[in-house]
């Protein structure tokens, strides 16, 4: 069912313009994916003016930032982007990392780059399941989460947590793989790699969901760049960048993979059905990363020497450090004066330039495509809003 | 492309007037006179041997006077620094421009008009650090409640006792800075 969509002409809504509605969306609505309120203006059908609304899980991160040492404050790096932990983690551990000059071994590069990209495809599996369900169609979702349940499984059987996972430490990681890990993890790719196949069927092809998608919420390379777009969402605007790629962070430089992007295959490039195609594609590129790194792993230490713990001092220094998260550029701007504490530290989330785009993409767009554009974006309120 | 050889670039071009290489421990960064930002930031846009497109972050810190311990010289001021990274996809190259600004007025021109991505950032450095940026399209409070006093990210800002009649105090007492 390989049915393309062709562009609506917009004339065809002149005759339902009536009187400009404000609409209020949220900030409890289940398909704002948390607590996001987005007020629509709405003349007829069609949406004439938007305004997002955040702030409502305003966790005080940044002011954390500056009262936690380095080492207490890993684990809230997890509560920001709740879907993603361990990319998480790793960011910010590498920014301090940065900062304190400190060698990791070989092995615990390995893990890492093994459960991030692990927990790049639980984050995608849940995007695209909660996109369908946003869309109305409620079996890929559990299709979806039976995959992820999966990957959960993998990731506490290594550091004991299901979501929050604290598992990437400065330093280092925090263990090293059980018995039997590395080998359920290949018996779980395995496994996997045809799902994709059954999801496609499911969902990427079905008549009603690419009609949904297809042509919607059209973000264009220009606009993507302009408005920060970083992620699945750039590359579904057809732009092929990928920090993985092109500012190489851990040791990524050593793997293979394609960098997908947006073409246009349904409709325009840059409509939600590309973004949400990216992300499919996407997944494929972490299994081929994630095998690469089973054959190559070392043995050896999984902790730096002479990190102290209990006593982890920074030098001063200022450092901005990026890696990609399954939703975007997620950085770390970290300013220290030396010690325990810093004396500024800056997160950039990759949800919250996402979101500024909403005020140019959705107005002109149908009132019942909000829904579909917001989901196709990807967003996590946490990390909105941190 | 290095910050350094941005500089020289700005310099070649005849806009690198005033512009100081900041060369901390780390990263380094370009210091801007707070009047000539709006112009530096378009250059940086618009030359087809730049060609910054992306605003990625836009940061504001309360910096706090330092000074030498033996000298009791002042080694650096006590004012608001706003840090913008830009990148440049083409070119794949970030660089940091920062802004000195004072803490009892800190006033600059918003960039948002060249990188709409800054138009949220700006308003999130308005939120926590009180950075007034003219000319920005909707300045006000993005995080924080619209009636919030204080800007909670400097480092002389005191916890609230109560908001809208609820009780903030907790037991133990926050940490004060």
């Amino acid at each position: 069912m390989a049915a393309t969509v062709e562009a609506r002409p917009p004339d065809k809504y002149v005759d339902v313009r009536t009187q400009e509605l404000q609409i209020n969306m949220g900030p409890q609505h289940p398909a704002t994916h948390g607590v996001l309120r987005v007020a629509i203006w709405a003349d007829g059908e069609i949406v004439t003016r938007a305004e997002p609304d955040i702030g409502y899980l305003h966790r005080c991160a940044e002011k954390i930032g500056e009262s936690v040492t380095h080492i207490q404050y890993v684990p809230y790096t997890d509560r920001y982007d709740y879907l993603a932990a361990m990319n998480n983690n790793l960011g910010y551990c590498l920014a301090v990392e940065k900062l304190a000059e400190l060698e990791i071994p070989e092995r615990a590069e390995y893990v890492r780059v093994i459960v991030s990209e692990l927990n790049r495809i639980a984050s995608h599996l849940m995007a695209i399941g909660t996109y369908g369900l946003d869309l109305g169609a409620f079996t890929p979702f559990f299709y979806a989460f039976r995959e992820r349940e999966e990957i959960l499984r993998i990731l506490e059987w290594i550091c004991g947590a299901r979501l929050t996972y604290n598992f990437i430490r400065i330093g280092g990681v925090m263990r090293d793989c059980p018995e039997g890990w590395l080998e359920d993890i290949t018996r779980f790719l395995d496994y996997f790699e045809p799902r994709l196949e059954e999801m496609n069927e499911l969902l990427t092809h079905n008549h009603i969901f690419v009609n949904r998608t297809a042509n919607i919420g059209v973000v264009s390379l220009e606009q993507a760049v302009k408005y920060g777009l970083t992620g699945p969402n750039l590359r579904g605007s057809g732009m092929r960048w990928d920090l993985r790629r092109d500012d190489p962070y851990s040791i990524y430089d050593r793997f293979e993979f394609d960098i997908p992007i947006g073409t246009g295959i349904k409709g325009t490039v840059g409509d939600c059905w590309d973004r949400y195609w990216v992300r499919i594609l996407e997944m494929g590129e972490s299994v081929r990363i994630i095998r690469q790194a089973l054959d190559q792993i070392p043995d050896g230490e999984i902790m730096a020497k002479g990190v102290r713990h209990l006593a982890f001092k920074c030098k001063a220094g200022e450092s901005y450090q990026a890696v990609e998260n399954p939703r975007g550029e997620l950085g770390y701007y970290l300013i220290s004066e030396g010690g325990q504490i810093s004396y500024r530290s800056r997160i950039r989330a990759p949800s919250f330039c996402h979101l500024s785009i909403l005020e140019e993409i959705l107005p002109g767009s149908m009132f019942g495509d909000a829904v579909a554009i917001i989901g196709s974006i990807d967003i996590v309120l946490g990390e909105v809003d941190r | 492309m290095n910050t350094q050889e941005i500089l020289e670039t700005l310099n070649k071009d005849g806009v690198g007037q005033g512009i100081t290489l900041f060369e901390g421990p780390k990263d380094p960064a370009l210091v801007i006179p707070a009047d000539r930002l709006v112009g530096v930031c378009e250059h940086l846009k618009s030359a087809p041997s730049l060609q910054f497109d992306q605003c990625i972050l836009v940061t504001g810190t309360h910096m706090t006077e330092i000074r030498d311990k033996k000298t009791k010289e002042v080694t650096r001021a006590e004012g608001i620094e706003v840090i913008y990274h830009v990148r440049s996809l083409r070119h794949r190259a970030l660089v940091a421009l920062k802004v000195h600004l004072s803490l009892e007025d800190p006033r600059v021109s918003s960039v948002a008009s060249i990188w709409p991505a800054a138009d949220w950032h700006e308003r999130e450095t308005y939120d926590m650090v009180g950075v007034v940026f003219e000319g920005h399209p909707n300045l006000k409070r993005i995080l924080l409640p619209q009636d919030w006093e204080g800007f909670p990210l400097r480092k002389d800002y005191e916890f609230p006792k109560e908001y809208r009649g609820i009780s903030l105090e907790v037991d133990p007492p926050w940490p004060q800075q």
